[in-house]
């Protein structure tokens, strides 16, 4: 058994397990945790002003730190996560069908599968012969059109890569020189983590080395790697993707409804 | 301090944790988005939010979770020793809880709260400034004017509130509608600021009260020194005052620290929603106007701008009615440029700071009539703490002047005395003053 068949088929069910198994027990220290108590008289406020402050908690980091933190902005915000992680792991071709292999209903974003690259959809044009399936012809007669050539896994991979590197590097001085007892070494394994993916994944889809078992070497190593990703997932700074986010949000907004700001 | 001490005051601090603190204990990614909104990263970036809060997280990793008992510092878990303590003081005295942090994390962290658990470790091991602690203790004692001198400078407040009536005030009146709060903080920074609340409340013909003597020194002291008894404690004997005069109303002119604690936090730490409401003068005023009671005058006193107290904008959601009242008596009023409401800058110096810096601390003794102690080590931590304190509130002053304006109005007496102690220090020709002195005499009373 080679490493892509003990990642797709031996490790699946493990790292699913692991993940529940994680989530129960983060979400139950939520739930135990939780006292009633009485509540103070909230500030009356519009409908349309608590819509609106809703919408604000999701955006207003996105604001801040185009006002004051640029680079985080672009590298962490927009590289890592509007333009890497985001359109990556949910609407790169590859992931989409990935994805509709364990969860059909997810087949009803095909229409909006981004191409590996540029040209991968330049083929609906260019081909002297239409797609045999319906399938490859969704994937390849893509709906973004001219956007391609920049909406494509490979930018979009590229970009990712940036942006991790960049927060990645971006954690030695502020640990050497500036001394944050904040950046932990768990800080840079989840970004060497995240790099390992995508690399990897890059370099699987362009059959990078040359050859069969290269080939499979690779996309068993980006499969292996995400599968430890889901596992830590549920105990690491990962978390915030399946909860710490919509939960510190979600909170915000009802903290803010009830001061009436 | 044996280890087994410091286990049990940490497992003391977490007994309170809930599911939004446990949030903001496990949930930052460190993208340090934070950082450039926090009022004390001026002073060193090792005041940013983030890792102020870092040394909260250590300690509770290493009470509470599996990977920190086992692995320790690998993972950033860690108790802290004798050896901690300075460093824990600087970052948990670099913070006015302002919430700005709050507004801007991405995950929606308040690493502010964070640092409010550290000054709890920091008082269970003898940390708290003698100052702080000294308030607290009056606070806690059965008489805020706990000296010869403060009775003294709250009687001269009293007359003059009498004058300014000419007549009796209505101390302790049972049956009145509005209780008035004055606390003994205003009376040391602000005395006019009460005489004129007193004024105003006594010129619409409200029926009102005022306890004969504050009913807390800055309540709850317990929140900015970190001791949830006592803060439980200062609730509980408010509420049973109000609840005595059987008022509707709980008015106070303190749009700090007080009033949002009256206000958002004293219904959860005394587990019953107060059948009262709890007002500052700003939304008082407002009713007045929109009832019809009271109309407002037009008056030239050349730029004026709204300074947002932190927490009565971004802790209590008063940003547009002060605005509304101002603008209704000048026309040449602006927001300050670096951002308002929400996103507006902190003074630099609530929670507690302004009385743990030297001048505060004299200010204090000179009110008292009492010489505070030392410890050694605030002697060597205080000054330091001094210089950074200045820095955050050069900030505002900056962004005054920046905004040109003569006058800047506010609701809160720490904001009014940062910023007019900025304003000598850093050469600012403007001047800090209440909301409820400046509207005074433009308010007619219909
Ligand atoms: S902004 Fe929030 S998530 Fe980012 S470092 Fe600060 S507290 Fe952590
Ligand atoms: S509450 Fe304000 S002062 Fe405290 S850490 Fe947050 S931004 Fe800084």
């Amino acid at each position: 058994m080679d490493l892509y068949e003990f990642a797709v088929y031996r490790m699946f069910a493990p790292t699913l397990s692991i993940f529940i198994l994680g989530l129960v027990y983060r979400l139950s220290r939520y739930a135990f945790l939780y006292r009633r108590t009485a509540q103070p008289a909230w500030r009356r406020r519009s409908l349309l002003h608590r819509i609106r402050i809703l919408v604000d908690a999701f955006v207003h980091a996105i604001v801040a730190s185009i006002r004051r933190s640029k680079v985080t902005f672009v590298t962490g915000i927009f590289l890592l996560h509007l333009l890497g992680v985001i359109p990556l792991l949910f609407l790169l071709s590859h992931h989409v069908v990935w994805w509709s292999y364990y969860f059909p209903p997810y087949a009803i974003l095909r229409p909006l599968a981004i191409p590996t690259s540029a040209t991968s959809s330049a083929l609906t044009v260019t081909a002297p012969f239409a797609p045999i399936t319906e399938m490859s012809s969704s994937f390849v007669n893509t709906v973004w059109g001219p956007l391609t050539v920049v909406l494509n896994g490979d930018v979009l991979a590229l970009l990712a890569i940036i942006g991790t590197s960049f927060k990645l590097l971006e954690k030695v001085p502020e640990k050497v020189l500036e001394g944050l007892s904040r950046i932990r070494l768990g800080d840079f394994a989840a970004l060497i983590l995240l790099l390992g993916i995508l690399i990897s994944g890059y370099l699987a889809t362009h059959h990078l080395p040359e050859g069969m078992e290269w080939y499979r070497l690779m996309l068993g190593t980006h499969v292996l790697l995400a599968e430890v990703l889901v596992m830590l997932l549920p105990f690491t700074k990962f978390f915030h993707f399946v909860f710490g986010f919509w939960y510190g949000k979600l909170h915000e907004a009802y903290d803010l409804w009830r001061r009436g700001v | 301090m044996e280890r087994v001490e410091i286990e049990g005051i940490v497992d003391d601090v977490l007994r309170d944790l809930d599911p939004v603190t446990l949030h903001f204990l496990e949930s930052c990614v460190s993208c340090g988005l934070c950082r450039p909104y926090c009022p004390y990263t001026v002073a060193g970036v090792r005041y940013e939010p983030v890792n102020k809060a870092e040394e909260m997280r250590k300690i509770y990793r290493a009470r509470m979770t599996v990977a920190g008992k086992v692995l320790g510092g690998l993972v950033g878990a860690s108790l802290p020793e004798e050896g901690d303590y300075d460093r824990l003081f600087d970052m948990a005295y670099r913070c006015v809880n302002c919430r700005y942090c709050y507004q801007v994390c991405p995950l929606g962290i308040y690493s502010g709260k964070l640092v409010i658990m550290l000054r709890r470790v920091l008082d269970k091991v003898g940390r708290t400034p003698t100052s702080l602690k000294y308030l607290q203790g009056i606070e806690l004692s059965e008489s805020v004017l706990s000296t010869e001198r403060a009775r003294e400078r709250w009687e001269e407040i009293l007359g003059e509130a009498r004058s300014a009536v000419g007549g009796d005030l209505p101390l302790d009146r049972e049956g009145a509608r509005v209780v008035y709060l004055p606390w003994l903080v205003e009376a040391v920074l602000t005395p006019d600021v009460i005489v004129s609340t007193v004024k105003l409340l006594d010129m619409v013909g409200e029926s009102w009260t005022m306890p004969s003597e504050p009913l807390g020194f800055e309540p709850p002291m317990g929140v900015i020194v970190g001791d949830r008894d006592s803060e439980r404690a200062i609730f509980e004997r408010i509420d049973s005052y109000i609840g005595r005069i059987g008022g509707e109303m709980a008015l106070l002119s303190h749009g700090g620290t007080p009033y949002m604690e009256m206000r958002f936090e004293m219904p959860f730490v005394v587990n019953r929603r107060p059948g009262y409401r709890v007002l500052h003068v700003v939304e008082y005023l407002e009713e007045l106007v929109e009832g019809g009671k009271v109309r407002l005058s037009r008056s030239p006193d050349g730029t004026v701008t709204w300074h947002d107290p932190c927490k009565l904008a971004r802790g209590s959601g008063l940003i547009e009615a002060p605005r509304r009242l101002i603008r209704a008596v000048t026309e040449d009023y602006r927001d300050l440029p670096k951002g308002m409401g929400m996103y507006s800058h902190c003074c630099g110096g609530g929670t507690g700071l302004v009385f743990a810096t030297c001048d505060g601390r004299k200010l204090l003794e000179e009110f008292m009539g009492e010489k505070l102690g030392h410890e050694e080590w605030e002697e060597r931590l205080c000054p330091p703490l001094e210089e950074d304190y200045e820095k955050a509130i050069k900030q505002k002053v900056d962004e005054i002047i920046e905004a040109n304006a003569g006058v800047v109005v506010t609701g809160c007496p720490t904001c009014i005395y940062n910023i007019n102690r900025g304003a000598t220090m850093y050469g600012g020709d403007f001047q800090a003053v209440h909301i409820i002195q400046y509207l005074l005499d433009k308010i007619e009373v219909v």
